[in-house]
């Protein structure tokens, strides 16, 4: 049995931070909260995510694994008005989940759980770290977007870089060490990811105020942040672009 | 990829004497009486790791991959210049189409056989040598019929073949490689030891060797034979000892009594009074003295055989699937093999979809 009530503000971070890297995602909803790990098909960004109950208004749970398909859930939340209240049911003996949005009942088969196994997260030693602004990162991102779409990122001890080469354009946005609101770097460090992946996820932390940041020489990003006054937490793996043999 | 009316070059090979004595798959000792399979499909096994009995889907194609004009010899596929394709051609498209499923499959090829499997070996190595004769006889008097007939049961896998097939797999990014003796009973330990979800084969005696779940029919799943749709089937081992009251050695001690690849089994005993008396007897010895039967001979060596099968030990990290070699599998496909442009494209498009072709060095995170 499950039965979750939330914020429709709460419902739609997840379900558009999961979207941006899968379309069908497993969610395990336990006593404590959400979990939830996804990968998408080409292995190049990963998101694990929690949720404490705490956040959600409503949560009676008996440990339900939950296969989803984003598209409709996105769907739905985005039918929903903010503030309005999202209930997700799903009734094990029916098989059959339910969204209710006031007046609105959405019946939906969840999808086939034993296809949808959750990715063993990397283990990675990340060197260099870096945390800013959601509103400023994303910014820069955006900026980096007119340019190319395979972004630079670069950090010393005092600065993080953001950079974009093109065919003819070139975008460069640095941040100094007073200006973020933490850096540690042992080894100065480059990496390149694509934009492709990264701005649909600028979007999601674009409206948070501390987004923490990781990695090494053309190594993986690590990026994390909260959410819901910290109830929320994600943390976003992306797989860097590196020249030659890989 | 034309037919050859020349005799097959295989047939003249000097090589000959290497030749794998294997003439037709073999299903192993049948439990079929015993097991309560389960259908499901492929699309199930999505994200699991799965062992497949390679040898055996090799003969398969092998036999249904053939040259059926009506005046072909039968024999497998062969290119324009003369090399049998049709393990190939088959391994491609059934890879191609798991890995697009999510499935993540592992090929694991028969290496030696046991010692004691030589009796079976001998016998299926004559028949071969019969069917070949045959063969031969009526492409020589050009009876076609007889022929396509024949060429099916004589139908050869060699080690160059086995290499090739490792080497096509390789380039997919897929891990293929040889047991140390059989690959049925490889992937049952692997299985077992939890290096692989399930093992994909035909063959009974996977259970045997203590294969925790064996998929049969996974490679056909959804195709028709005889008009009928073949379903892929789910056994599991430890729910067919429960239903039955057996432990696993009883259950080797059993399929001993009906028969396996090393022994041909005590007379008169079938799967129903095999079962019924190891229940009583529950050993073989104690089954023979009940009943004034001979205990077979190597009883102990047999049983060891499926207790403790001889295995390469095979790292963790050599089951992952890499990216797909896309120049080095068209050089390997469409230029030294004449596979024609669309087959390879249509099995690339398959494993673009599974994010498996890796464009300007965007790597994966599972590399690090």
């Amino acid at each position: 049995m499950l039965n979750v009530t939330a914020r429709q503000e709460l419902m739609r971070t997840i379900v558009d931070t999961l979207g941006v890297v899968v379309e069908e995602a497993r969610l395990d909803f336990g006593e404590n909260g959400l979990s939830v790990r996804v990968v998408d098909p080409s292995h190049v960004a990963m998101i694990k995510m929690e949720v404490d109950s705490a956040a959600f208004d409503a949560w009676e749970v008996d440990e339900t694994k939950l296969g989803l398909e984003m598209r409709k859930l996105k769907e739905i939340v985005g039918i929903a008005g903010a503030g309005d209240m999202v209930e997700l049911a799903y009734n094990d003996e029916s098989g059959q989940a339910t969204i209710n949005i006031g007046r609105i009942d959405l019946n939906l088969r969840p999808l086939d759980n034993t296809t949808l196994n959750p990715p063993n997260v990397p283990a990675l030693e990340l060197p260099c770290g870096v945390t800013i602004s959601g509103s400023e990162l994303a910014q820069a991102l955006r900026a980096a977007k007119m340019a190319g779409d395979l972004v630079n990122l670069s950090i010393t001890d005092s600065s993080f870089a953001v950079n974009v080469k093109g065919s003819t354009d070139e975008v460069n946005v640095e941040f100094s060490k007073d200006e973020l609101t933490a850096i540690d770097c042992s080894d100065a460090a480059r990496s390149q990811y694509s934009l492709t992946y990264l701005t649909p996820m600028a979007k999601i932390f674009q409206g948070i105020d501390n987004v923490n940041l990781r990695f090494g020489e053309n190594f993986p990003l690590k990026l994390t942040f909260d959410f819901s006054d910290g109830a929320g937490h994600v943390e976003y793996f992306l797989a860097p672009r590196v020249e030659g043999d890989f | 990829m034309g037919s050859n009316p020349a005799l097959p070059a295989f047939l003249k090979s000097s090589r000959e004497a290497q030749v794998y004595p294997m003439s037709a798959p073999y299903m192993g000792c049948n439990l079929r009486d015993l097991a309560n399979a389960e259908d499901t499909t492929v699309e199930a096994m999505r994200g699991k790791r799965v062992g497949i009995d390679s040898f055996l889907l090799a003969f398969q194609f092998l036999t249904t991959i053939r040259d059926r004009s009506p005046t072909g010899d039968g024999g497998p596929l062969k290119s324009d210049n003369g090399k049998v394709v049709a393990h190939l051609m088959g391994f491609l498209s059934r890879a191609s189409m798991m890995l697009a499923k999510g499935v993540k499959p592992v090929f694991i090829f028969d290496g030696s056989h046991p010692d004691l499997k030589k009796d079976e070996m001998d016998a299926r190595r004559a028949k071969r040598e019969q069917a070949e004769a045959d063969w031969k006889a009526a492409l020589e008097v050009g009876d076609f019929a007889t022929a396509q007939k024949m060429a099916q049961r004589c139908v050869k896998y060699t080690p160059e073949m086995v290499e090739e097939s490792i080497e096509m797999l390789t380039l997919m990014g897929i891990p293929a490689f040889r047991a140390k003796a059989e690959g049925e009973a490889q992937a049952a330990v692997m299985a077992a030891n939890g290096q692989l979800d399930a093992v994909a084969t035909q063959d009974w005696d996977a259970l045997l060797y203590g294969a925790p779940v064996v998929i049969r029919n996974l490679t056909s799943d959804g195709s028709k034979r005889m008009g009928r749709v073949i379903r892929a089937q789910r056994i599991e081992l430890s729910q067919l000892l429960t239903e039955n009251e057996l432990t696993r050695d009883q259950l080797i001690d059993l399929a001993i009594m009906i028969g396996t690849d090393f022994h041909p089994g005590i007379k008169g005993i079938g799967p129903k009074t095999g079962l019924k008396l190891i229940k009583e007897y529950s050993t073989i010895e104690a089954v023979c003295e009940a009943k004034g039967k001979d205990i077979p001979d190597r009883l102990d060596e047999i049983r060891e055989v499926f207790r403790n099968h001889p295995v390469v030990e095979v790292d963790d990290d050599f089951l992952k699937q890499g990216d797909v070699d896309v120049e080095g599998l068209k050089k390997f496909l469409v230029e030294d093999r004449q596979f024609s442009l669309k087959r390879f494209d249509n099995a690339m498009d398959l494993l673009e979809d599974a994010g498996l072709v890796r464009t300007g060095g965007q790597t994966s995170l599972f590399s690090f």
